[in-house]
């Protein structure tokens, strides 16, 4: 079940009506279990049964943990749990993977039969809720939280069906707590759910949707285009998964607070960011949070030693990276990632007392050079994400760094490509003219003048979101019509599924 | 109070939705299904079937058609062997005898006295694509014959049984087109567009291309037909039998049909499989219908590209379309 498909829209409406009906906590909570176990069911299956086992072991795990009273047979507890949460995620996820890496290798050893690989269906957000599972049960350990008295209530928590599909990995101690009382359906918590809902909406399927065709177009045969086509598509690439990922967070966070829920927010402007460090403060923070507490943290942080912190960093972004897909290139973009921690945090260490290299520029300017040189890392690395072939990674990769403008036409013959190809390229030319402009404008602006640097920072990083909540009726309605008007009018056919299912 | 401020909101809500709906609706009627009408070809088609046209001459295919036909230089060569007639060129992009189907009921209903249908190796492989759009737009305009759609797959016949508000939905995707040409028709009158842009009601020399590649583009591009590429094989396969359909429709109403195998570039055509070629003529042996080849007629200088001819191209080919019109008319047919 999509969320922009009718039948979610009758779901999500029922829900509301039967919450809004039945007013103790304990019927809601009901409700909202069997409709969350219904909406997975319809989504996946028989994998509801695999929901099951999880929330079963995690919560059951919980409870020995905490009712054990010797930290050796805690650890052990820890352990069983972790492994027999951990076994679904890498078997559905990473036996294929895992088979391809065996099979290759043991052509160097003596005789053995190629594994066989396996026609798996990957559960939809078994990586969401197992690592939510794999929070509680940790957080127990930590002595963080208290175990979950009513198994109903921790099994609404890991199927809470808003993040259940993909994310944001919500814990124990965010959600829980909210269960505590019963909810009730006001006019502001139905503003800000429809305004939130709404925006993510525009994100994934007019924006998003609307970049995937010519992402797919470029980087489907990206060693017939040069570097401008590669940088077109590495920047659209960077738009979509934004668009789509944090879209698809909105949707659920829009659609938990109508119901009366806070989830947290997983994106905060990571555009925006000055370095690798705060880019991933400001993406996927949930799962960035996670990897750091339950893995850096783990490894031991950074507190055995400057050479064992680069190490825990590395190992929690390539785990990172792994978790995104069982492929060779999303371990690559998660090397880099840590590559890139490592480089900010040893640069930071080593510059602190480094004199600015030129004292007299203005903080505004210096800021931007910061924030231009972070993306075009951070960009550059979604190429990794992106493109799965090793040898046309590498090829975008050196047309990425290396600019190669020659605009001699791409292979002939292709001619819906070549339409597409030239149909940006005549208008990219247009919009390409007029960024240029437009920056070297707004940088003037900026050196010259601290107010509009103060305006600017004011746009970008205002919760615009909740403004528009906030708005009297009559101009909140207008919103809505415009962003349903645009949608209607620039949502394409086919929709793909939200990208990060897949993960 | 809360009741009454959810009970506002909902209300609220709905309103929008209902104006966004009503919004949009105008927008597509008025702008959009327009400019469909004067700048979609399928559609200017459509509209010229449905001026009577009895005793004329259509050639339809795809764009090696409509590259390499110049009707004009055809009537010409018919008024001076007395023929007058009126001869249509009906050329549309990525033609192939299925995605014909659906017109074909209009098409005889306009009652021409010939149909020349240019042909090409892909006309006839096992591929059964048809563009979505194509059949989109066409979908309002004709009848659901239930005879041709065994021919089609489940997605071609969901895109042309779509309901009027499927359709109205679909027909978003021309939105950004449809207000370009509405600012530019505002902005520029009519008869200053280029060729390009009234291509869609061009029905005499709808040509488009015109530059010609460079020798090593061609070979470049020649080596793609390599032998194992766009094979026609022996079997039935559904264009095969979309192009037995047409023929017999054509012919049971007493429409003459002539077949050309389209000429071509020698750099795609010295590429074709050999028995490619003999299962196409094998098969067009079988249709009954009259076929000429001229396949491997002209050198490459009248090529633009591997496929389509050029100035100098159609010029040459078209009188030979003539020439056969006129043997065919002279032997009373």
């Amino acid at each position: 079940m999509q969320f922009n498909s009718v039948e979610f829209f009758i779901f999500l409406i029922t829900v509301l009506l039967l919450i809004n009906c039945l007013r103790k906590s304990q019927y809601q909570q009901a409700i909202l279990l069997v409709t969350s176990y219904l909406f997975y069911y319809t989504t996946s299956n028989f994998f509801v049964i695999l929901l099951l086992f999880i929330t079963y072991i995690s919560y059951q795990s919980g409870e020995f943990i905490n009712s054990a009273s010797d930290p050796a047979r805690k650890k052990v507890i820890l352990a069983i749990a972790l492994i027999s949460l951990l076994i679904p995620l890498g078997f559905f996820k990473y036996y294929n993977f895992g088979i391809e890496i065996f099979n290759q290798i043991k052509t160097y050893l003596i005789f053995y039969p190629n594994l066989p690989n396996l026609d798996l269906i990957l559960p939809i957000g078994i990586s969401f809720f197992t690592f939510s599972a794999i929070s509680y049960v940790v957080d127990i350990y930590r002595g963080k939280i208290e175990p979950e008295k009513k198994f109903y209530k921790y099994a609404v928590f890991i199927s809470y069906f808003p993040h259940l599909l993909a994310g944001p990995i919500v814990r124990a101690g965010q959600f829980l707590p909210q269960l505590k009382k019963s909810v009730s359906i006001g006019p502001e918590n139905l503003k800000n759910g429809i305004t939130l809902m709404m925006w993510g909406f525009i994100k994934k399927f007019v924006i998003a949707d609307n970049c995937a065709p010519f992402v797919n177009a470029i980087f489907s045969h990206p060693t017939d285009f040069n570097s401008v086509y590669i940088i077109f598509a590495t920047i659209l690439f960077g738009i979509q998964i934004y668009c789509d990922f944090s879209g698809y967070i909105d949707i659920a966070l829009g659609i938990a607070e109508l119901i009366g829920f806070h989830l947290p927010k997983n994106f905060f402007r990571p555009y925006l960011s000055k370095n690798p460090t705060e880019f991933w403060r400001r993406w996927n923070i949930t799962l960035s949070s996670f990897i750091r507490d339950y893995i850096y943290i783990s490894l031991g942080g950074n507190r055995k030693g400057t050479i064992r912190t680069y190490f825990n960093l590395e190992v929690s972004m390539l785990l990172c990276g792994l978790w995104h897909g069982a492929a060779w290139n999303f371990i690559i973009w998660g090397g880099y990632h840590g590559v890139l921690l490592l480089f900010h945090k040893f640069i930071t260490k080593r510059l602190k007392f480094v004199p600015k290299l030129i004292p007299s520029l203005k903080e505004n300017f210096r800021l931007i050079i910061k924030i231009l040189v972070t993306q075009y890392f951070i960009f550059l690395g979604w190429i990794m994400f992106r493109v799965g072939n090793l040898s046309d990674m590498m090829y975008c990769i050196s047309k990425y760094v290396f600019i190669d403008l020659n605009f001699s036409k791409p292979k002939p013959g292709i001619w819906g490509l070549t339409a597409i190809i030239e149909t940006i390229s005549n208008l990219g030319i247009y919009i390409g003219i007029f960024t240029i402009v437009a920056f070297i404008v707004f940088i003037t602006l900026v050196l010259l003048n601290d107010y509009w640097m103060q305006k600017i920072t004011y746009i970008l990083t205002h919760d615009w979101i909740q403004n528009i909540a906030s708005l009297p009726l009559k101009y909140w309605s207008a919103y809505l019509t415009i962003m349903i008007f645009i949608l209607l009018c620039c949502t394409p056919g086919a929709s793909p599924e939200f990208i990060y299912y897949q993960f | 109070m809360n009741n009454n401020s959810i009970n506002v909101i909902i209300a609220s809500i709905i309103f929008s939705i209902i104006i966004a709906l009503v919004a949009y609706f105008l927008l597509i009627h008025f702008v959009v299904e327009v400019d469909l009408q004067k700048n979609q070809r399928e559609l200017a088609i459509l509209d010229f079937y449905e001026q009577p046209h009895d005793g004329d001459f259509f050639i339809i295919g795809s764009s090696l058609v409509y590259e390499g036909i110049d009707a004009y230089l055809i009537e010409d060569y018919l008024q001076k062997q007395g023929i007058n007639r009126s001869v249509y060129n009906l050329g549309m992009s990525a033609d192939k005898p299925l995605s014909r189907l659906p017109e074909l009921e209009k098409l005889i209903s306009s009652k021409p006295e010939v149909v020349v249908i240019g042909l090409n190796y892909d006309d006839l492989t096992n591929s059964t694509n048809i563009y979505d759009d194509r059949l989109a737009l066409v979908s309002q305009r004709i009848s659901r014959d239930e005879e041709y759609q065994t021919l089609l797959n489940d997605t071609q016949i969901k895109l042309l049984k779509q309901s009027p508000s499927e359709n109205l939905f679909y027909n978003r995707k021309f939105i950004l087109t449809s207000i370009y040409h509405f600012l530019r028709d505002i902005l520029f009158k009519r008869e200053n567009l280029n060729r390009g842009e009234t291509f869609a009601t061009n029905f005499k020399d709808p040509w488009n291309l015109k530059t010609n590649w460079t020798e090593s583009e061609k070979i470049e591009v020649g080596k793609k037909y390599n032998k194992n590429a766009t094979p026609v094989f022996s079997d039935l396969n559904p264009q095969k039998k979309a192009l037995l359909y047409t023929l017999n429709k054509l012919q049971q109403n007493n429409i003459e049909v002539i077949i050309v195998n389209m000429p071509i570039d020698p750099y795609y055509s010295n590429n074709i499989n050999e028995s490619t070629r003999q299962n196409f003529f094998d098969f067009l042996n079988t249709t009954g219908v009259p076929w000429f080849d001229y396949e491997r007629e002209y050198p490459s200088d009248f090529f633009a590209d591997t496929e389509h001819m050029n100035v100098a191209g159609r010029t040459n080919f078209s009188p030979k379309v003539a020439e056969l019109l006129t043997s065919f008319f002279k032997k009373g047919m």
